[in-house]
């Protein structure tokens, strides 16, 4: 069977998917119990640009990842849910291998990004993270100017003469929707800048350095609605551009921001779907309690 | 009528919401039933003051209308559901308009019994009425399947309440014919069967009306719309599924 | 009686009590201060930073040599003991986190810390004085900066680690490299705290007498030769108060309100410095 439509995330074919009449997709009640290993939901996702398999995480004696295997479609947003304590930041967070940071966190499995793993000991995680960049949940300013926060990432890898740095500077500014706001203003120091206006400048420094992928952990959670409106407009523009993974607690923004939607529980991802199928007519029962608020 | 009561929402005010919704919903069903228990009936008795009655009741149903979409409303704005929630919620404002419709045709088979009996003109034939009373039974059969799928959540029921629909198109052919035969025999008789022939097509929209609530009971349960598919998909769909 | 009355004599009897060892300790330091206002002031002259220390029976005479040998050796001290403190104290935040020998290090930095600074002096007498031949200011400086480099260490290790983990993170997010991490984002960040941990530093070894002794002693004449015994205030002082003319009094006092104001002056810069910084 080679229809798109009538596979899972893991491309393997549906119990019962001869479904003609439907809203979006084709899908499967499962049970909880069956969707231990695969994800409920089907979703056929043509260009992947990240591709999970098999991976397993652990805070030290602490499995917090169990056997997760999924894809990341190419441009286009995808946001992971799920109560507190489900592994969706600590799954981001492979992504990018900021976890080597720390001792005693270690992942196994293979995590492609183009088809390369970049869980090999032999990946420079440096240039991995130029490719892959991050926004935390608190902003992030360096202390020194706005622009020099901006070329810092630059720096790293290019060089660029002062006329390029600034073009180079201004483009970033300029899609994170900042440029009008703190141009007269670029030697000031970063953390001069409300909540709302340093997140988006720590979202311009990661566009800077030209990342293929920027990886979003609860990015509006400390700021107030208005700036979180921006910023997920400025997410809608960006996914033109960059392939794009979100974390939030939010369901709504999940919802409103994102193409395709994960549900993790316990280290679990219990579904991955396509976002309006996910949120109209989920796969999985567990789904459906957690974003009706019949959870707990 | 059993009750459709809506749990497990951590917000206690939402459950209890959408259960009075439910059942504002099945309260209404409840009125267009009687109502059109009571326009047969004045039909059969030939009572004017009941079916006078049954015309000025059809306000309640109206009313309850109302209230069913202004909750509607105010859920969404408040509650932001999702889901079978959702589902729920819009499924519930189409068949409110159903429950609507059926009430308003009540209340035109009510005027038939004014139009026949009021005046001094001859009455109609108690043969031409014959079909009328025996399709309103059916449709009201229909409509009362209907109303136990939605408060029993049950999809099967739904489908049957399809199967029934298919059956009333036959029975309203064979009723037209009837009517074209004694139209044959008798011509001065076409005052009395134009006005039974409208007063059958009302009751024919009312078994439609009852279908369109299981259409939507079905995308309630199973998040497919059926609205314009045709019987055999239905079925498949629901089947491959294996129901709710 | 009730509580809130109960709570309320409590509060005026703790109120008062802190009040009053307020007032206790500034008095004491106002005391000392007014004590050496009152008997250096008078001193604090002209003469004090252009002629050297006096001789014995010489009428007129300054500290022009103990200044100026204190400078070279203070700043000996934290030329050499600051860069090594900073580049402990710099792995001990960020590369030996989890290195086993980064808690005898601390261990050991936190006894030097308090450890007397007289058997410092002896220490350098033993390594560097007795294979010179003699005493110098080179040694007196070398003693000097074993006291500042528990000092640095301690400061710069507890202003980086106030640095959030988070401004690290962003930093590794756009692919640098640890050093350049600690290098460009952390050093920037601390810097504010690692000048005051410096300047402190400074502060302290301006006025140790003790280590002074057994290194650079002291010389009665100006000298810039760092091989030869330097002339410096601490000891200068030490032996003034002691001598028996009128003359090398006053001086002790003036010297000592020099090195008060000294040390009062770098600790208003410090704080200074921080809040313009924040």
């Amino acid at each position: 069977m080679t229809d798109a439509s009538l596979v899972n995330a893991n491309n393997a074919p549906l119990a019962g998917s001869g479904i003609a009449v439907n809203v979006g997709g084709a899908f499967t009640k499962a049970d909880s119990e069956a969707a231990t290993d695969r994800p409920a939901g089907a979703v056929d996702i043509d260009k992947s640009k990240i591709e999970v398999k098999g991976l397993n995480f652990y805070y030290g004696k602490f499995h917090a990842l169990h056997d997760i295997s999924m894809r990341i479609p190419e441009r286009k947003v995808t946001a992971f849910i799920g109560p507190s304590g489900c592994g969706k930041s600590t799954l981001l967070r492979t992504f990018n291998r900021i976890y080597n940071l720390y001792h005693g966190q270690r992942a196994s499995g293979e995590i492609l990004l183009d088809g390369r793993n970049i869980l090999d000991r032999r990946e420079d995680i440096n240039r991995l993270r130029a490719r892959v960049g991050m926004v935390f949940q608190k902003p992030t300013p360096f202390p020194m100017s706005i622009y020099e926060n901006i070329a810092y990432g630059v720096r790293l890898y290019e060089r660029l003469g002062r006329v390029a740095m600034d073009e180079r500077v201004e483009w970033a500014l300029r899609k994170a929707a900042l440029w009008e706001e703190v141009k007269d203003i670029l030697r000031q120091s970063g953390g001069a800048l409300s909540g709302g206006q340093q997140q988006r400048l720590c979202i311009a420094r990661a566009i800077a350095v030209k990342p293929e992928v920027i990886l979003l952990d609860e990015p509006c959670s400390a700021l107030d609605p208005i700036s979180t409106l921006k910023i997920e407009q400025l997410i809608a523009e960006l996914k033109d551009s960059y392939t794009i993974a979100i974390v939030t607690h939010n369901m709504q923004q999940a919802a409103r921001v994102s193409d395709y939607t994960g549900f993790m529980y316990l280290g679990r991802l219990i579904e991955f779907n396509d976002t309006e199928t996910l949120f109209t007519n989920p796969g999985s029962r567990q789904t459906e309690d957690y974003i009706t608020g019949r959870f707990g | 009528m059993s009750e459709k009561m809506v749990t497990g929402h951590t917000m206690k005010p939402f459950d209890e919401e959408m259960t009075a919704l439910n059942r504002v919903v099945i309260q209404a069903a409840a009125k267009a039933r009687d109502q059109l228990a009571q326009a047969l009936h004045a039909l059969d008795e030939e009572d004017i003051d009941l079916a006078r009655q049954v015309i000025v009741r059809d306000k309640e149903i109206d009313a309850l209308e109302l209230q069913a979409d202004d909750a509607v409303l105010r859920i969404i704005a408040r509650r932001q559901p999702v889901a079978k929630d959702l589902r729920d919620l819009l499924a519930v404002s189409k068949i409110i308009t159903d429950i609507e419709r059926i009430g308003d045709e009540a209340r035109q088979l009510a005027r038939l019994t004014v139009t026949f009996y009021d005046d001094d003109a001859r009455p109609p034939n108690y043969r031409l009425l014959i079909d009328i009373h025996k399709l309103g039974h059916f449709v009201d059969a229909m409509l009362a399947k209907a109303m136990r799928a939605f408060a029993e959540d049950e999809a099967q029921l739904a489908v049957e309440v399809l199967r029934l629909d298919v059956e009333l198109g036959e029975e309203m052919k064979s009723a037209l014919r009837r009517l074209s035969t004694y139209l044959l025999e008798d011509a001065r008789s076409v005052g009395h069967v134009v006005h039974t022939t409208l007063g059958l097509r009302g009751v024919e929209r009312i078994g439609s009306h009852a279908a369109y609530i299981a259409r939507h009971i079905i995308f309630l349960i199973e998040g497919c719309d059926v609205r314009h598919e045709p019987l055999e998909e239905v079925e498949k769909a629901i089947g491959g599924n294996g129901g709710s | 009686m009730d509580i809130y009355t109960r709570r309320q004599v409590v509060n005026v009897f703790n109120l008062g009590a802190s009040v009053l060892a307020t007032v206790f300790g500034l008095f004491f330091l106002s005391w000392l201060l007014w004590v050496l206002l009152a008997q250096g002031l008078a001193h604090l002259n002209w003469d004090l930073f252009t002629l050297d220390m006096p001789g014995p029976g010489a009428e007129t005479g300054g500290l022009r040599n103990a200044i100026v040998g204190s400078l070279m050796l203070t700043a000996v001290g934290v030329l050499i003991g600051a860069p090594l403190g900073v580049l402990a104290g710099t792995y001990l935040a960020e590369f030996g986190r989890y290195a086993w020998i980064s808690h005898p290090v601390r261990f050991i930095n936190d006894v030097l810390l308090s450890a007397p600074s007289i058997v410092i002096g002896v220490f350098v007498y033993e390594v560097m004085v007795v294979p010179m031949g003699n005493f110098s200011g080179w040694s007196g400086g070398v003693a000097l900066a074993i006291i500042v480099i528990p000092v640095v260490v301690r400061t710069t290790e507890d202003m980086m680690r106030l640095v959030p983990d988070t401004l690290r993170e962003a930093a590794a997010a756009l692919g640098a490299p640890q050093w350049r991490v600690v290098s460009s984002v952390v050093f920037r960040a601390s810097l504010s705290g690692i000048m005051t941990g410096i300047l402190l530093a400074v502060a302290r070894i301006a006025g140790e007498t003790a280590p002074l002794l057994f290194t650079a002693l002291n010389n009665q004449f100006f000298t810039l030769d760092m091989d030869q015994p330097m002339g410096n205030l601490p000891v200068t002082i030490f032996n003034f108060a002691m001598g028996p003319y009128d003359n090398w009094h006053d001086l002790a006092w003036a010297g000592s309100l020099l090195i008060t104001l000294t040390v009062l002056t770098l600790n208003i810069l410090t704080r200074i410095f921080l809040r313009t910084k924040k």
